[in-house]
């Protein structure tokens, strides 16, 4: 019972590890070629860049805005009883910038994007286009995950920082016309408790996540095999497995932060 | 010979595909290969085409050993072939010129627009006009095929490989694509291999022709020779008549 148990636990572990290195190897493959391609291959930046950043905008503003308000609502009713409610637009906007912000970002750009990028490259693979690719002399890498890598890099950390903003906005809605702070208190709590190194740490983390969900969500689509079956896995698996890496990587990155 | 294959054997998932298999294919001649579904004959056209590592043996395409050449030399082995696919493998993102140039556009400085105009002569060599603009969505099976040719044809390649040129068509269709292939053949004096199972293309197009069982080549010669073959694989695989009646149907 106890040896089933621990071999198990081996084996999942060491399929972790495995799917790591092949993530990581995708990534370290994809960058080297970064800047070879980044004029090259213009055109399908601004195309990914579009994809990623523009599409996922509204629901990434309309996500935040909500949050902001709910977190402003929730924090209120409780620093009221201390009488600590003008401090809620520094809650709010800290937990925003540094943890909040990028983690609802990355996993709504997982979602969308993630499950897009899985499935548009896993049906090239079944209908034979990357091998295509390949006999055409282009490096399906360097063609379909390096540009998808340098948009998610510049458009993830763009988002995040407009998700921030339009938190506190939300925020500031509900600090003062609902929970009757005034505006001024607001906005200077808000500000107040960010630092230079908070920016830096959520816009760390966004471009962490970003390079992250590219990689899981490429190297489900690269691994596809099977009918339509198949990319409906792939989809899943890339979209399960962003989560994971994003979660586990805000762990590893709050850790660090923390001791810097 | 162009291309020389020497005791190949290909293991796929823990499955031995190929086996101990010897093929030579002449400058200029047209080679069929033909088998039934799963016998490896895609596996041997991607092995030649370097999309698969052989696990044993030796391929040697235009006098260079594939599995000794780096990723420069291996463009430069596959600038002089193209491929046909089975599914056509059209980019479905891009519209039919953009296809058919894709080779140019990717390894050459001319302008966009010369490619287009080099993309549509293409496309008139393969019988389709007015059609450049449009996307693979909108083509039918067979005009799928003409543009995965057209594409093929961009490289100028030396080497033709087709993956079932004639799959999923009508016979009408079909008789159109072997009239298309001969045609190209001649026009573009090209080194043909057609991986297929239709008896059809090995009778009209091929100067030579390989069958291939449970990833061997069971027998090889001019039709004549073939169909007077004294395998029983060969037999059986070319007299439908005889199948119907061995499967009871």
């Amino acid at each position: 019972m106890m040896t089933g148990f621990i071999k198990s636990l081996g084996a999942l572990v060491i399929a972790i590890i495995t799917y790591l290195g092949e993530v990581f190897i995708l990534i370290s493959d994809a960058a080297k070629k970064i800047f070879s391609q980044t004029a090259r291959r213009k055109k399908l930046i601004i195309e990914n860049m579009a994809k990623i950043g523009l599409d996922s905008f509204p629901l990434v503003g309309t996500i935040s805005t909500f949050t902001g308000m709910v977190m402003v609502m929730e924090t209120a009713v409780t620093l009221k009883k201390f009488g600590g409610e003008s401090f809620v637009g520094g809650i709010v906007s800290v937990s925003m910038i540094r943890e909040l912000g990028p983690i609802i970002v990355a996993l709504i750009v997982a979602g969308r994007v993630g499950a897009s990028v899985a499935a548009e490259i896993g049906s090239m693979k079944i209908t034979e286009q990357i091998d295509a690719l390949e006999v055409l002399g282009v490096n399906p890498i360097s063609y379909l995950v390096t540009p998808r890598l340098i948009s998610a890099m510049i458009m993830v950390p763009i988002l995040t920082l407009m998700a921030n903003l339009l938190s506190i906005i939300g925020g500031y809605i509900i600090g003062v016309y609902l929970v009757h702070i005034a505006p001024g208190v607001y906005l200077y709590q808000s500000f107040q408790f960010i630092k230079l190194k908070d920016i830096f740490v959520g816009i760390t983390k966004s471009f962490i996540f970003g390079i992250l969900i590219i990689g899981a969500s490429c190297i489900e689509g690269l691994k596809t095999s099977g009918g339509a079956e198949g990319v409906g896995n792939a989809t899943t698996s890339a979209v399960v497995n962003a989560f994971f890496l994003v979660i586990l990587a805000n762990f590893v990155l709050t850790a660090i932060f923390y001791f810097l | 010979m162009i291309i020389n294959i020497k005791k190949l054997s290909v293991v796929l998932k823990n499955q031995e595909i190929l086996h101990d298999l010897d093929l030579e294919v002449s400058d200029g001649e047209t080679m069929v290969i033909l088998g039934q579904s799963g016998s490896g004959k895609t596996v041997l056209l991607k092995t030649l085409l370097g999309l698969i590592t052989p696990n044993k043996g030796r391929v040697e395409i235009l006098g260079q050993d594939m599995s000794e050449l780096d990723d420069k030399h291996l463009f430069n082995i596959r600038k002089k072939s193209g491929m046909v696919f089975q599914s056509s493998a059209l980019f479905d993102s891009m519209s039919v010129w953009e296809n058919v140039g894709f080779f140019l556009l990717e390894h050459s400085d001319i302008p966009e627009n010369e490619i287009r105009k080099t993309a549509e002569t293409f496309l008139e060599a393969v019988g389709l006009d007015d059609i450049s603009e449009k996307m693979p969505e909108e083509l039918s099976g067979g005009m799928k095929k003409r543009v995965g040719i057209a594409r093929a044809l961009a490289s100028k390649p030396q080497i033709l490989f087709y993956d079932e040129p004639t799959a999923g068509l009508d016979v009408i269709t079909s008789a159109s694509i072997i009239k298309l292939m001969k045609k190209i053949h001649s026009d573009f004096c090209t080194t043909d291999v057609i991986v297929t199972h239709d008896l059809a293309i090995a009778r009209n197009l091929a100067d030579h022709i390989a069958v291939i069982d449970e990833g061997t080549i069971v027998a090889t010669g001019k039709w004549d020779q073939i169909i007077n073959s004294g395998n029983e694989f060969v037999r059986y695989f070319l007299n439908i008549g005889d199948l119907y009646e061995k499967e009871g149907i």
